[in-house]
């Protein structure tokens, strides 16, 4: 029982640590969270660019698609040494299309939907976003409604999603459809690449609570498909879309850079003073110790999941706990870092706080992220269902065609 | 990266559990809260067999010398079974007091029957009332006190005293078994790990001087790694008892199992556990590779276990329903070994204050993976 990494991981991080420590010191855009997208999307391609020429662009895609041909455990070995580093955002920039829509075309794609997308994508020349979820339903993937009819070699789309992270910012997308709506509804949904940029999709971003734009809801209308853009089987794209979500959830990760215990603590530490002990108040304790808990739990839980892939083995259902526990604990820390600060949180800036920013951010994005990428309970169904064999919901509309489904 | 175990412990403790479930160690617990019994012979024995008692105690000393992760998984089979044995105070505590700290004659004397599991030795709880000693010479005491709070009192032979109530710390080995000591059932919340009462009148005593407060500290958050094993163990046990009820037992035509209440609630224990048994794997590393990380390890390993071991046997009686509140229910015995592990090293309060201060101490990061 050891954290020490085997003699080839020590080469790989002293070898990336190097070359990240490097990047750093030049003169990039960093900001994660901005009103400027523009910059920061042009900050992520460029700094892609370089990760790509160093080998570091796709670590554990094929090196045949212009992937890094590396290890899950050396593609984790980078993430934990790049998140030391104040490096461009390339996480919420391209890291749909490395992370989920790429693995996708690699696994269900057609030769040459891999030669035409993969390489571009992994190169950050062109951006992807996910066009799942839809205004009737967004944790019943199954269920898309915007449908796609044949016309010769093309495929015609019609409909709407919504909450697309980057939409406005993509040029294509992995997309669900509704192409037999008379078999119930996993039997009757394909899934295409789309061209964000063709003619009658129109992109409106949403302005989220938290005042920022990062999802757009998306119009079809009437949209040109070719059939050489469809991922699988006609009818067959509930597997693919189960692949796409496989990989939105297997992130075993480094560590997140959102507020932690350590930073309450620091706030705890900054807000103390001769007169005032920030600690000695129980409640304020609490937080940081249960804080502490979990969070390190999480990672620990991480490092159970690396010891496997270290070993060339797959990571064990532990892994599917961490996202559930750790989008609560963002909201509650945002909560408890609210707290320390008192009467004066009731404004937004605290400039007397430096980690002030975090704690908004916290607070906000806390909530979207136990809705993101499965919900809180859709997550813990699957743990049930899948990890403690309990039976699965009663589904009324399992076995009924999809057009008598009520909405 | 190798935060595991090796297959070899593995393989161990896969033994110990097969020998446990053998056992018969529910109602084992069942006769213990009958007041049939203070603790499982058959277990305790069937373990010596296996060479339990024996792992952590210098080969010397008829033990197996082995190294403190050696013993966690089977510490956890231990905790599986809800064995009602006395490994807690004889094993993690007793035997490891004397390993570390005793004189060669105390070893001697003491350690060869510990190993074979034939005598018992157990600790006291942090002593509330005072201890009034005389010295005789050497290391020889003459102790008086009452109603001392003790695991296991009526089953062992001797006793480790770490006595905070003077100015001074002090550590005495006592023999439970001589006229000047008695021993009544102090009514333990659960009867299948008894707390005892012991009054000393007069009692002979060896003090250990070279124990300090910080060796006994030290010798307690190595018992609670142990300890976290445990109680991840009985966590693990209560979870599946109460899945297994949930997918038999129907109500409006389903499986209890297949309603959402039910399966949130049981998705959150197994979360819960498995945030307990990683931090209980990180003591184990602690306590193998890192002794200065142990005490934020061990208040971790402590706090985190006993938090799930908690919320396991809760909602193992709520997912019972009636039947879960009945005494024939086994669902009471988990909920009283929760309680008595939570509270036997010292309560959650206590432990979670030592988190606080090793977190401002910086151990969070230092020692961090
Ligand atoms: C920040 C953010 C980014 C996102 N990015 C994308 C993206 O890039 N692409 C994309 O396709 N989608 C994206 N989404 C959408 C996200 O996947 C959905 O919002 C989510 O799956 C929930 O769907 P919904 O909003 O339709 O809510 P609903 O599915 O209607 O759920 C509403 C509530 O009902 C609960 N619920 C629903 N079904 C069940 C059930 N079977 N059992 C128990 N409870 C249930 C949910 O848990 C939730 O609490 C994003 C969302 C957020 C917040």
């Amino acid at each position: 029982m050891d954290f020490r990494d085997t003699s080839e991981e020590t080469q790989y991080r002293a070898a990336a640590r190097k070359w990240l420590s490097e990047q750093a010191s030049r003169d990039w855009n960093t900001s994660h969270i901005t009103d400027e997208m523009e910059a920061k999307y042009a900050a992520a391609k460029a700094y892609q660019r370089e990760r790509v020429k160093a080998g570091y662009g796709a670590i554990a895609l094929p090196r045949e698609f212009g992937g890094g041909g590396g290890t899950p455990m050396e593609q984790i070995i980078f993430r934990q040494e790049e998140v030391q580093f104040n490096l461009p955002d390339i996480g919420t920039t391209l890291g749909v299309g490395l992370a989920m829509c790429l693995p996708t075309i690699i696994h269900n794609g057609t030769p040459e939907q891999r030669d035409r997308f993969v390489k571009p994508g992994i190169l950050g020349e062109e951006v992807w976003c996910q066009l799942f979820s839809e205004p009737t339903g967004g944790s019943d993937v199954a269920s898309a409604r915007t449908s796609a009819v044949q016309d010769s070699s093309n495929w015609v789309l019609q409909g709407q999603k919504v909450w697309t992270s980057g939409a406005q910012y993509s040029d294509f997308g992995i997309i669900t459809t509704r192409t037999d709506p008379d078999v119930p509804k996993h039997k009757g949904l394909t899934v295409f690449v789309v061209d964000m940029k063709a003619p009658g999709i129109e992109i409106r971003p949403i302005r989220q609570m938290s005042g920022e734009s990062e999802f757009s809801e998306v119009f079809f209308d009437a949209v040109r498909v070719p059939d050489t853009y469809r991922l699988g089987e006609v009818n067959g794209g509930w597997k693919v879309a189960l692949s796409t979500l496989m990989h939105e959830r297997a992130g075993i990760g480094g560590k997140s850079t959102n507020l932690g215990w350590a930073d309450l603590l620091k706030i705890a530490e900054q807000l103390s003073n001769d007169q005032h002990d920030v600690f000695a108040n129980p409640s304020h304790a609490c937080a940081i110790v249960d804080s502490w808990l979990l969070e390190f739990g999480c990672d620990l839980i991480a490092l159970r999941g690396q010891t496997a892939l270290s070993r060339g083995g797959q990571p064990g259902p532990e892994q599917s706990v961490t996202k559930l526990i750790k989008a609560s604990l963002l909201q509650q820390n945002g909560y408890h870092g609210i707290d320390l600060a008192g009467a004066a949180a009731l404004g937004t800036d605290r400039h007397d706080i430096d980690l002030w920013n975090k704690v908004e951010h916290a607070w906000m994005f806390g909530a979207g992220l136990r809705i993101g990428g499965g919900t809180d309970e859709i997550l813990r169904n699957v743990v049930a269902e899948r990890v403690l064999g309990l039976p699965g919901d009663v589904r009324l509309d399992k076995d009924v065609p999809f057009r008598d489904v009520p909405s | 990266m190798n935060f595991d175990f090796s297959s070899e412990q593995k393989e161990a403790a896969d033994q110990v559990g097969r020998l446990l479930a053998n056992s018969g160690s529910l109602s084992e617990c069942r006769r213990a809260l009958d007041g049939e019994i203070v603790m499982s012979a058959l277990a305790w024995r069937g373990l010596a067999e296996v060479g339990f008692q024996a792992l952590l105690i210098d080969e010397a000393f008829g033990g197996f010398g082995m190294a403190p992760v050696d013993i966690c998984l089977i510490s956890r089979e231990i905790g599986y079974s809800l064995a009602p044995v006395p490994s807690l105070s004889s094993v993690y505590i007793a035997s490891a007091a004397i390993q570390r700290h005793g004189d060669q004659e105390l070893q001697e004397a003491w350690l060869p029957k510990l190993a074979a599991g034939e005598v018992v030795g157990t600790f006291a709880l942090p002593v509330v009332g005072p201890v009034d000693g005389s010295s005789k010479g050497d290391c020889n005491w003459v102790l008086n006190a009452s109603e001392l709070a003790i695991p296991d009192a009526r089953a062992a032979d001797l006793m480790l005293l770490a006595d905070r109530s003077g100015a001074d710390f002090s550590c005495y080995l006592i023999k439970l078994k001589q006229d000047a000591v008695t021993v009544k059932d102090g009514r333990s919340c659960d009867p299948s790990r008894p707390l005892d009462l012991v009054d000393l009148a007069g009692a002979q005593a060896v003090k250990l001087d070279a124990v300090s407060a910080a060796d006994w500290q030290t010798i307690v958050d190595r018992a609670a790694i142990f300890l976290a094993f445990e109680q991840v163990g009985a966590a693990t046990r209560a979870l599946e008892m109460a899945r297994d009820y949930a997918l038999q037992r129907y109500s409006f035509g389903r499986p209890i199992g297949s309603y959402q209440a039910i399966k949130h609630k049981l998705a959150d224990v197994y979360a819960l556990i498995e945030i307990a048994v990683s931090h209980a794997y990180y003591g184990a590393w602690a306590l193998t590779s890192e002794p200065d990380a142990v005490p934020l390890a061990a208040a971790g390993a402590r706090v985190a276990a006993s938090r799930a071991l908690r919320l396991a046997a809760q909602e193992n009686i709520q997912v019972h329903g009636g039947i879960g509140y009945t005494w024939e229910s086994d669902c009471q015995l988990f909920y009283r070994r929760a309680r008595y592990w939570n509270i036997v090293l010292g309560s959650d309060a206590e432990w979670r204050c030592k988190i606080l201060d090793q977190l401002r101490a910086g151990a969070g990061t230092r020692y961090a993976p």
